[in-house]
């Protein structure tokens, strides 16, 4: 019976396969990324027709779709639809003999590539097996021979629904997406049985990849890769959009759809990968743009070069070490064009100017004695004599004066003049107009922020910094006019773009910076990386594992910490609230720590902001007075100390996180019991004389605790000279 | 070759009622015949066969005794044919015979394998070493196992051996199933290494199987399999006797996993160790007080999970064209009977005692026997001194010393412990009896252990834990990962 139940199914099947040949091949493009990945820039023009070594992105994209074979492509436009339209209109595209048509999609109200797959499948507009593909890839693959796999796979597994292609590369790949993942698939036949996206190899974060037990039932054995490039090359079935129908949750391709559909009881469908070797990748950040130019320049993604001349009257030769220089370039006789250099028509570079390891588009005009290295300057720039350029990206139109510095990783928006003789700093991005934040760009934006921000990140700090932005903005705009006139010069036009990112940046987390500049430091992080072990994890290990130095505080990264803080600050409230003995909550703390595996620094400072919220609490009730408060609180609880420091270095840390815990609390005087809290713990013997007196050396210059350090000063003076005297001459001397 | 070898014979706590774990009936898991032939006598022959240096069977303490008094007979065999060899070869040529490795009994008195590792014999050794289980059969020469070893790479500590069960009439439900991770370093030179091992029951209870991300930074493309069982086998090199030696001056404070502590230590080695081209060992503390899957798990896990990259744990997978087989639970000990007899079924001459009783070419019966007529006997194993009565029928059992069957009883797929009485007329299917056990007439029974009842059953259950590494292992915790598996591996007595 069952003979005859494949028989029929294989029919079927053949049956199917009949059709889906016959049928056409339809390509999606997702031209919107639905992230904020290249702000400022995506806000004057969209992402797919920025342009990587001077041809627009979406001609790589639809460079390989016309390779592969495909007849009819719909390009899914969000934000700049029309630049897109009439990019299209006049590309070679539109021509009658065009391989394909393209289509251009109008989903302006898609706000992730879960929407934009709805309303694909609202128009109905897939007939058959279809691919997807995000309009910033860049490839060289041989689509035909994933095709055919996929096909065969179909044949095999009739709930097979999706194909990832995936390029096969290294851990550390600079061209691999910096939100890095895991695939798990069958050993046998590539599967793929689970998908997570893990924290970056820098990252300190201790986390796991979860999968459910479930998921490998009949599964004999099955790879981890962590080594694969993911350029969103999707070979999809038509159940796909209506999987995206049923499921209105999913937002993200990854993420949502293929971790959704992998991990339902009820979908059952399957996805397999297809892994090849070729150049495969997506520019999708500043870090994985800058990859693709050079690996573009130096041919990696061959027959696709520049000298290929994929654009209408492009003109590119192809010289030794990499150099393409288009028609029309004049270079002044003392110029030098070094290695890996790409040069527009129409562009002018002047005497002694020296080009390096970059792209330059038309129409510029490079004045002389000029340095610009491994760079990317668009089209119609103008570059005044004597500036220096180093691994920036400047768009089009722009005016840079004379005497300018760029330093590694800024950013210059389109238009953006500026003025003689300034410096910007590293990492700088900087666009003509403010970015619109309140209308509904901003909303576009904000929501795909905290959808693009990882897991890791929290949206709840992105809600923070868009509602801050909102409040904000009136006020905070002038004063940035300021700040930007500082920095692009009297003369400039220009304004500092500030990524939510980049705020996150300052605080101290460096992940999401590294993810979203140019510059070198992530390249920095990704070599030492590679270098073996990650240098980076070591360096920070330590400085959190050598618990003496202050700086832990503000080095670490605050996620994990916080999560620690969060629970730690919890269980000793309670265990103060509940009365328990030391014991117990010095156990569970313990436990906590060595669970989550942070010094005992994170416990010192979870237990005094405890300790110092219960005092607040005291004092805000008005059940004790500040005093009584902090003995009270300090005669039961400060003993614990003796179990969370262990030498003289560990106790001067411990002072230092009262001091800045008690700055924190807002107490109505914080000298006062920051002094009563170091009177009692020294009345224990908890604090000793040389502890403090190490301390206080370190801490009676600093400034930013002038105003509590006055009435300290008196008692380590007190402390200094009389030996023994009582705690209450004290007090009668600091009441008045 | 200059390798110490030593056989780690566990008590047998999966082959209740047959071993002596609960009661007497039974004997130590080492002298458990298979085939009428003591289990470590089959890993004996194949150290016999690798020419160890010395072979050192490490044994609880109680049952040291008796595995000496049994491995007189074998010792004064191998003397004997030692004997006859060196005389047809002469005098001459008697250089070329080696002579046989000598065997020590290391009698043991820790709870597991791993403190027994660290607290006995780590004194004792003095180059590479290899651990073997005693309860293994397999016809892949040793000389596979010592090629792989040699031509491993220069960070490996230590070579795992994993294998696939070959036996598909093994019950699944015995075979413990593990995940083993492990990196076949497919883009790199090295050869494939041991990542991680989790119990699939741990990751059922935990729901969740999770792999450290920072792993995969470290070993990108990492396969997982649910198939492969660990060997016990495991050839080390002397650096890991240097590992896990307890250095004097450094105090157990350092457990709270400073390991940077140790590496600044590790580090005013340096300079002279650069000189002499190695790398300096590393000495993390590493908690021996387990089993010793559960310790090299950990050994595995110490190569990526530190900043620096420690040495690795080699992972070898037997070949599937070999077999191999542990007796490490009743049915796998039923199937490894079996696995012998067929070995033998050409070279065993048919045995006829009653004019009409038959015993098939498949099947061995020991000495002094007495089997009635009309009796059928197939694909099993009698040991000496057995009785079978008229009209029985015996297929695929294995029936141990000096047990009686009386007549007309049918056995399928029974393993009789030794004087053991089955009545008559009995039918037992898929059954268990222990030693000294008697069935009585005309009993009927199906996929049941009978069992003299002497200890509390609830006792009984407890101590079905792996008897090596059971005790304290529970709640001790990881010094790294607070670990998930609480439960026992039972990786050593599986």
């Amino acid at each position: 019976m069952s003979g005859k139940k494949t028989k029929s199914g294989k029919a079927n099947q053949n049956k199917k396969q009949e059709v889906v040949q016959d049928e056409r091949l339809q390509a999606i493009v997702l031209t919107d990324s639905f992230e904020t990945r290249f702000m400022p820039l995506t806000s004057v023009k969209p992402r797919c027709l920025l342009p990587l070594a001077n041809i627009p992105l979406i001609e790589y994209t639809l460079e390989f779709l016309a390779k592969a074979g495909v007849n009819e492509v719909y390009l899914i436009c969000a934000s700049h639809g029309e630049q897109i339209q009439e990019y299209i209109d006049q590309s070679k595209w539109s021509l009658p003999w065009a391989p394909f048509k393209v289509n251009t999609i109008m989903s302006l109200e898609s706000r992730s590539v879960g929407d934009a797959m709805r309303d694909v499948d609202n128009r109905g507009l897939i007939t058959g097996d279809f691919v997807l593909v995000s309009g910033d890839l860049v490839t060289n693959m041989d689509f035909e021979k994933a095709l055919d796999i996929h096909k065969q796979r179909r044949k095999a597994d009739k709930d097979h629904i999706v194909t990832m292609c995936l390029s096969k590369a290294t851990q550390f790949h600079k061209t691999r997406s910096h939100e890095p993942a895991t695939f798990i698939f069958d050993k046998s036949n590539d599967r793929c049985i689970y998908y997570q996206d893990i924290p970056l190899a820098s990252s300190r974060e201790k986390t796991t990849i979860d999968i459910d037990p479930e998921l490998l039932e009949g599964v004999d054995e099955f790879v981890l890769r962590n080594d694969l490039i993911d350029c969103h090359v999707d070979i999809c079935s038509p159940h796909v959009p209506a999987i995206f129908q049923e499921n209105f949750d999913y937002q993200f391709l990854r993420r949502d759809f293929v971790r959704g559909v992998l991990s339902s009881d009820l979908l059952k469908k399957h996805i397999y990968g297809y892994i090849t070797d070729e150049y495969t990748t997506r520019a999708e950040s500043w870090q994985t743009y800058d990859a693709i130019s050079q690996d573009f320049i130096a041919r990696w993604c061959y027959p696709l070069v520049l000298n290929a001349n994929l654009l209408k009257g492009q003109t590119y030769s192809y010289e030794s070490q990499h150099i393409y220089k288009e028609k029309d370039v004049v270079l002044a006789q003392s110029c030098k064009i070094k290695k890996n250099t790409a040069i527009g028509s129409g562009s002018k570079i002047g005497e002694g100017t020296v080009i390096e390891n970059s792209v330059v588009g038309r129409n510029c005009k490079i004045g002389s004695n000029i340095r610009i290295k491994n760079s990317y300057i668009w089209d119609n720039v103008v570059i005044d004599d004597n500036t220096t350029i180093e691994h920036s990206l400047v768009a089009s139109d722009v005016k840079l004066g004379s005497n300018v510095t760029l330093n590694d990783g800024s950013i210059i928006g389109f238009n953006v003049v500026i003025d003689d003789n300034v410096t910007i700093p590293v990492g700088t991005k900087i666009s003509a107009v403010p970015v619109q934040r309140n209308t509904a760009q901003f909303l576009d934006t904000a929501h795909n922020l905290s959808s693009s921000d990882e897991d890791e990140e929290g949206s709840t700090f992105t809600r923070n910094s868009s509602s801050l932005s909102i409040s904000n903005s009136d006020e905070v705009a002038d004063a940035k006019i300021k700040l930007s006139k500082q920095l692009v010069g009297p003369n400039g036009r220009g304004v500092l773009y500030e990524s939510d990112d980049e705020d996150e940046d300052e605080d101290g987390s460096t992940e999401k910076g590294i993810a979203n500049t140019l510059t070198y430091r992530d390249d920095d992080i990704y070599l030492s990386d590679t270098s073996i072990s990650s240098i980076t994890q070591k360096h920070r290990k330590r400085r959190t594992m050598s618990m003496t130095s202050i700086y832990t505080d503000y080095e670490g990264e605050e996620d994990e910490e916080e999560d620690f803080e969060k629970e730690a600050i919890a269980t000793v409230e309670r265990a103060i609230e509940n009365n328990h003995d030391l014991d117990t909550s010095m156990l569970e703390l313990n436990t906590l720590r060595m669970s989550m595996n942070v010094t005992y620094h994170e416990v010192r400072n979870a237990s005094v902001i405890a300790i110092f919220r219960r005092v607040y609490h005291f004092v805000a009730t008005q059940t004790l007075g500040p005093k009584d408060a902090v003995t009270k609180v300090l005669q039961q609880w400060g003993p614990v100390f003796k179990r969370q420091a262990f030498d003289s270095d560990e106790f001067i840390d411990l002072m230092n996180i009262i001091l800045d815990r008690v700055l924190d609390q807002k107490f109505d005087k914080p000298d006062f019991i920051l002094f009563h809290v170091y009177n009692v713990l020294y009345d224990l013997d908890i604090l000793e004389e040389d502890v403090i007196y190490k301390w206080w050396d370190s801490v009676s210059g600093d400034s930013k605790y002038s105003e509590v350090t006055a009435l300290l000063a008196k008692w380590v003076d007190w402390l200094k000279t009389a030996d023994e005297e009582s705690s209450d001459e004290e007090d009668s001397d600091e009441d008045e | 070759m200059d390798f110490q070898a030593f056989i780690f014979c566990g008590r047998g706590a999966k082959l209740t009622p047959f071993s002596n774990v609960r009661g007497d009936t039974g004997v130590p898991k080492a002298l458990l015949p298979v085939a009428n032939r003591s289990m470590i006598e089959f890993v004996l022959d194949w150290c016999e066969q690798a020419q160890f240096k010395e072979v050192n069977l490490v044994i609880d303490a109680s049952d040291a005794d008796e595995l000496e008094e049994s491995l007189k007979k074998y010792r004064e065999v191998r003397g004997h044919y030692f004997g006859l060899l060196s005389q047809s070869v002469g005098s001459n040529h008697a250089h070329y015979l080696k002579k046989p490795s000598p065997i020590n009994i290391i009698p043991s008195k820790c709870e597991n394998t791993g403190e027994c590792l660290k607290n006995e014999l780590l004194d004792k050794i003095t180059g590479d070493f290899v651990l073997l289980p005693c309860d293994f059969i397999t016809d892949i020469p040793p000389q596979v196992f010592l090629d792989q070893y040699l031509n491993k790479d220069p960070e490996n500590l230590a070579m795992a051996v994993y294998y696939h069960n070959g036996f598909e009439n093994i019950d699944k439900k015995h075979l413990k199933q593990f995940l083993t991770v492990y990196s076949e370093n497919l883009e790199s030179v090295s050869k494939p290494v041991l990542l991680d091992v989790y119990s699939k029951d741990d990751v059922d209870k935990t729901k969740y199987l999770q792999i450290r991300s920072q792993m995969l930074w470290r070993y990108p493309n990492s396969s997982v399999s649910t198939k492969l069982l660990n060997s016990f086998i495991y050839f080390c090199s002397h650096e890991l006797v240097n590992l896990l030696k307890d250095e004097t001056e450094k105090g157990a404070g350092e457990l709270d996993s400073d390991s940077e502590a140790v590496d600044s230590l590790a580090t005013s080695f340096q300079n002279t160790s650069f000189l002499k081209g190695k790398k300096k060992l590393i000495k993390d503390p590493i908690n021996c007080n387990k089993s010793l899957g559960k310790l090299f798990r950990d050994l595995s896990r110490r190569s990526w999970q530190h900043v620096k990259p420690r040495e690795t744990i080699g992972i070898f997978v037997l070949p599937e064209i070999g077999l191999f087989i542990r007796s490490n639970s009743l049915s796998a000990y039923m199937e490894s009977n079996r696995y012998v007899l067929k070995i033998k079924q050409t070279a065993i001459q048919q045995r006829t005692t009653d004019g009409s009783s038959a015993i098939g070419a498949d099947s061995m019966v020991g000495n002094n026997c007495a089997i009635l007529e009309k009796t059928n006997i197939k694909r099993s194993v009698l040991g000496d001194n057995c009785k079978v009565g008229k009209r029985c029928r015996i297929v695929g059992c294995v029936v141990l010393d000096n047990v009686e069957i009386d007549d007309e009883t049918q056995l399928e797929n029974v393993i009789i412990g030794r004087n053991a009485k089955i009545g008559k007329k009995s039918k037992l299917t898929n059954c268990y009896v222990e030693g000294s056990y008697i069935v009585n007439e005309k009993s009927t029974l199906k996929g049941e252990t009978l069992t003299s009842i002497y200890i509390d059953d609830e006792d009984y259950a407890s101590s079905l834990l792996d008897s090596d590494s059971s005790g304290s292992e529970s709640d001790y915790t990881d010094e790294y990962y607070d670990d998930e598996d609480y439960v026992d591996d039972g990786l050593f007595d599986r």
